[in-house]
């Protein structure tokens, strides 16, 4: 087991940079997931930590080595590859034992650990089969039990559950946790999929366009998220965006949001870089929408264009005017039919406020904790007259 | 499972089936088929037997001799020269020596640079295009006492073809087929996804481990494929040592496309000919055969 650094990594595809000063600690036992949408230079990020690619600048350091002229073999990691990459050639007890024997591992021992790994991962069965007659799952599996005979200081993971169907997904997210739990390994481990990260994350770091956008705890990355990217990317169904103002009603703060006034903490944000305009995006999670408040006074009115029930909530995407629509999460069979004029309200303890220009959160962090937490007492109302 | 469930509704609908008008279409093509294809070699078996010759007393008037041409075989001294030729010919120069080179050369230019890889290929290819006449010529100004091959070595005044004609004639050979192996292996190594090389990479296996352990055994499947084929292509060569020697000096490049083109068209001995033919089949069917059964039982 080991601690990963990366120190101001860039990696430039010609003169594009794919990675662009990444600098990241990530701490021994971590199971850190690098999440962001395809090209955002995640995988290349993974790759040069296991080898496969050479950073162009910085530092990579496993247990506080310097690895960037270390070839792969002397890494001492193990890598998942998205489609398995597994030797097709051979049976699932060669594809695992090839390591082993690489290393020289006594026989009687090197069957041990087999078996050990194919009991845990219920390989037993199929250790005889090729890859090609197994399932994704068991493929997957495979590789997976491949990696953990490798015995490695890390476990480097590319998408592993990508090609995986859902059910199966969640299943191997599950095992994951646990195998995480057990092994107490470092894992650094790339997905798009958010619900992976979020589920199986110790921490998070996101990625946009080769730069890192954030780094924390799941929740702090969902509570808090520093800038818009983060903010939308983050959270399924997506943050609502709309456009606000910043003003002052009696000389204290108020923002104008869907013609409401809401007054705020002047201690708990900054103003925008750009002075001139006070226009700023305001972000709302489905969930902080509410639908047929009690209270018909604060209410926003909204024409239901879609409707989507999923079982144990419903999703309800609603117009306000021509150029905002807001999607809200509601209880399940609550009775809202498309085409229906509903009433909005909205949590105002939960908003974000992002800069227009430079997208950057405008909430500043509190100071009980080391990372920005929400406090609820930063909104309060003021009734718009 | 349901295998002892019945289902009983009515006529399967998704019976393969017969139609009586697409067999009268199909009969045609059948029957070209057949003549063009099946008819000449059932011709050929036959004349083997006869004592036909292309001028000479038995050229009208020609009948079958039964055993008479394999006894003869039997006891032709020229012929087993010719059959152990022709085997290290396509051994030697073919499948040992093409794929051999073949496969060094795709290897090596998949981790080349693109100007390296690019003017190799162009020369290699170029090698394999050009007139099978025009290829042996050059090497047999190549290996004439003056030639490049006598300068290079320091001995200029040594002709290579007479001095060692048959390793002349299948490094000649080597050089112009390469391609053909290279072109085979190079598609099959771009087949091979880069995950798993680099799997093995992270797992600690050395360049050369990741060779033999990896890449080589995916690429079994090609490698019979491509003996197959650098096999027929090279049992049945002609022009190039025929061009280069006419199968001399003495008989010592006489492989049997050469022997059969011989007693056939210079001794006018079609029928004795044709049985030699048909032993140049049997060994290429044996060694399909033999390359078939190979690659199955990798699968």
């Amino acid at each position: 087991m080991a601690d990963v650094q990366f120190e101001h990594v860039y990696k430039l595809f010609g003169d594009h940079p794919v990675v662009n000063d990444l600098s990241l600690d990530i701490a021994d036992g971590e199971f850190l997931v690098l999440l962001g949408p395809s090209g955002c230079g995640k995988t290349t990020s993974l790759r040069m930590l296991a080898g496969l690619e050479r950073p162009t600048y910085g530092r990579i350091a496993i247990g506080q080595r310097t690895v960037n002229a270390l070839p792969s073999k002397a890494r001492d990691v193990a890598m998942v590859f998205q489609n398995y990459a597994l030797y097709p050639h051979k049976t699932v007890r060669g594809n695992l034992a090839f390591g082993m024997k690489l290393r020289r591992v006594p026989k009687a021992e090197m069957n041990r650990q087999l078996d050990e790994v194919a009991t845990l991962l219920g390989l037993k069965r199929l250790l005889d089969s090729r890859p090609a007659e197994l399932s994704g799952g068991e493929r997957q599996r495979v590789a997976l039990g491949r990696a953990l005979l490798r015995r490695p200081k890390v476990f480097l993971m590319d998408e592993p559950l990508s090609n995986l169907d859902a059910t199966l997904r969640a299943q191997m997210r599950a095992e994951l946790i646990r195998l995480h739990t057990k092994l107490n390994a470092t894992i650094v481990y790339v997905t798009h999929d958010q619900a992976e990260a979020m589920t199986m994350a110790t921490r998070i770091a996101v990625m946009s366009k080769g730069h890192l956008a954030q780094v924390g705890t799941p929740q702090q990355i969902y509570d808090s998220p520093a800038d818009l990217f983060v903010a939308t990317f983050v959270g399924l169904p997506k943050m609502n965006v709309v456009t606000g103002r910043l003003g002052s009603v009696d000389n204290s703060p108020v923002l104008e949001v869907l013609g409401r006034t809401i007054r705020m903490d002047p201690a708990s944000f900054v103003s925008p870089n750009s002075s001139s305009s006070a226009e700023v995006f305001v972000g709302i999670r489905p969930e902080d929408v509410l639908c047929d408040p009690g209270n018909p006074q604060d209410a926003i009115y909204g024409d239901v264009e879609v409707v989507e029930p999923l079982g144990s909530e419903t999703l309800v995407t609603a117009r306000c005017d021509e150029t905002t629509t807001l999607v809200a999460r509601v209880p399940p069979r609550t009775p809202i039919a498309i085409g229906d004029r509903i009433r909005i309200q909205i949590n105002t303890q939960h908003l974000h406020l992002f800069d227009k220009t430079t997208q950057q959160s405008l909430l500043l962090p509190t100071t009980s904790g080391p990372v920005k937490t929400w406090q609820p007492e930063v909104f309060a109302e003021v009734r718009a007259n | 499972m349901g295998s002892d469930t019945r289902f009983q509704l009515g006529h399967r609908q998704d019976k393969p089936r017969f139609e009586l008008s697409s067999a009268a279409l199909l009969a045609l093509p059948g029957g070209f088929l057949f003549f063009l294809f099946v008819g000449p070699i059932v011709y050929a078996l036959f004349l083997g037997f006869t004592n036909l010759q292309l001028i000479g007393p038995h050229a009208q008037r020609w009948w079958f001799t039964g055993l008479a041409n394999p006894t003869r075989l039997m006891h032709d001294t020229v012929f087993f020269t010719s059959v152990k030729l022709t085997l290290i010919f396509v051994v030697g120069s073919g499948m040992v020596g093409q794929t051999l080179v073949g496969l060094a050369l795709a290897l090596l230019m998949r981790r080349s640079l693109m100007p390296i890889r690019l003017s190799v290929g162009v020369l290699v290819v170029a090698a394999w295009v050009i007139p099978e006449v025009t290829a042996a010529f050059v090497w047999y100004a190549f290996s004439q006492a003056g030639g490049t091959l006598g300068i290079l070595t320091r001995s200029p005044h040594t002709n290579f073809l007479f001095s060692a004609p048959m390793t002349t004639v299948s490094v000649a050979n080597l050089w112009r087929g390469t391609a053909f192996s290279m072109l085979v292996f190079s598609a099959a190594l771009r087949n091979i996804p880069s995950e798993v090389l680099e799997a093995a990479d992270v797992e600690g296996a050395s360049r050369f481990r990741r060779l033999w352990s990896i890449t080589l055994p995916l690429l079994g499947p090609t490698l019979v494929t491509n003996l197959l084929l650098v096999t027929i292509l090279n049992l049945s060569d002609f022009t190039l040592i025929y061009t280069l020697t006419q199968g001399g000096p003495g008989n010592s490049t006489m492989t049997l496309p050469v022997y059969i083109y011989q007693e056939a068209f210079n001794y006018y001995e079609l029928g004795y000919g044709t049985t030699i033919s048909l032993v140049l089949i049997l060994i290429g069917a044996a060694l399909s055969l033999l390359f078939v059964r190979t690659s199955r039982s990798a699968a």
